[in-house]
């Protein structure tokens, strides 16, 4: 009993030592979507894909083969972003208006940028239509567009 | 005849010893584990007093009042500063039996809740909001951000009489969060208090006091 204070006193500061971690969740947040086959439920997979934001010169997809779902990040300072699809030479542009949100996680992964879809808009040259799923976009790992070919 | 009057004065005799007069006097005390921390160079400090009631030597209501704060850069490279008053009310009861016959004892053993609650303000440095393709990453401070804990706490005590009315004794509790922060929010690494903002902290006391 006489020791039991500075027991629990050293217990005190070895908890304060371990209570530091690293970050184990992903401070992204991606529109991802998934291809359909227009008017079926049945996935599809484009040929050849190529994506790029409107107005970027980089790739986020470059000739990328058999592509069934795509993960695409959006402006986090602006409230629209467009990408421009391109397979096989035909060419369709996807815009996306949405909201951003500052989202602190926690102190050990700091904060990221969450979004809000409020509309997608296409062009329909080999992409048929678009269909909102969740409008949600946070670090976590689900669909939010299905888009029809 | 005789017999039964003798046993009904031993009763009342002793409901006397047990109850006495309503207030029995209150003892104050200050909390010594930051002379403790601050030699080890804690991130963290905080100064505690607290007073506590003896009624009918078995409810101890208490009132303990505290200054708390801390000074970090955590692991992910962003920096806490915060520092402010906290307040905690509650009661204990006393588990202490005395054997019949036996010596009575001042000593305490304590079990008990409290409720706690800290409003403060705090700094949070070197935020980085990370870029993408389109963006490139953000770092900025954030300053005079306010927050208003509240909690509860369920521990025990125990209070030995070193020298007449001087005690010595040790808190343990374990707290729970009550107000949380909203999700997505900035939210204070340290509540005075409290401790370390998760859902659950654990608190530790080792005090020194006078009984009046």
């Amino acid at each position: 009993m006489k020791y039991l204070g500075l027991i629990l006193l050293i217990s005190v500061f070895l908890w304060a030592c371990t209570e530091e971690e690293t970050c184990r969740e992903s401070t992204d947040a991606y529109l991802q979507a998934a291809f359909y086959k227009a008017g079926t439920t049945n996935t599809f997979q484009v040929d050849t894909l190529t994506i790029k934001g409107l107005g970027m010169d980089s790739l986020l997809y470059n000739r990328k083969i058999k592509v069934s779902s795509i993960a695409l990040p959006l402006n986090q300072n602006k409230s629209i972003t467009s990408f421009v699809f391109k397979s096989n030479n035909i060419q369709d542009t996807v815009t996306v208006i949405h909201s951003n949100t500052e989202y602190f996680l926690s102190f050990a992964c700091g904060c990221m940028t969450t979004h809000k879809i409020d509309t997608v808009i296409t062009t329909r040259n080999f992409i048929n239509s678009v269909v909102i799923k969740q409008y949600d976009i946070t670090n976590s790992d689900v669909k939010h567009l299905q888009i029809y070919f | 005849m005789v017999f039964s009057v003798e046993l009904a004065a031993q009763n009342k005799e002793k409901k006397d010893t047990l109850t006495g007069p309503f207030f029995q006097g209150f003892r104050v005390e200050a909390d010594l584990v930051p002379l403790v921390t601050t030699i080890a160079g804690s991130d963290t400090y905080n100064y505690e007093a607290a007073i506590q009631f003896y009624l009918r030597n078995k409810l101890y209501p208490a009132f303990e009042a505290g200054f708390g704060g801390a000074e970090k850069t955590l692991y992910s490279g962003i920096g806490f500063k915060g520092s402010g008053l906290y307040y905690r009310l509650g009661t204990d009861f006393n588990l202490m039996k005395t054997a019949p016959g036996a010596k009575t004892t001042n000593n305490l053993l304590l079990v008990g809740a409290r409720l706690g609650f800290s409003g403060f303000g705090y700094d949070l440095y070197n935020l980085t909001l990370p870029g993408n393709y389109w963006n490139g990453a953000v770092t900025k401070d954030m300053n005079d951000l306010n927050y208003f804990g509240m909690w509860l706490e369920l521990g025990a005590s125990i209070r030995v009489e070193l020298t007449k009315n001087i005690f010595i004794g040790w808190n343990i509790r374990s707290k729970n969060l009550l107000l949380k922060p909203k999700a997505g929010e900035y939210k204070p690494w340290y509540i005075p208090g409290y401790g370390i903002s998760n859902d659950k902290s654990f608190g530790f006391n080792y005090l020194i006091g006078y009984k009046f």
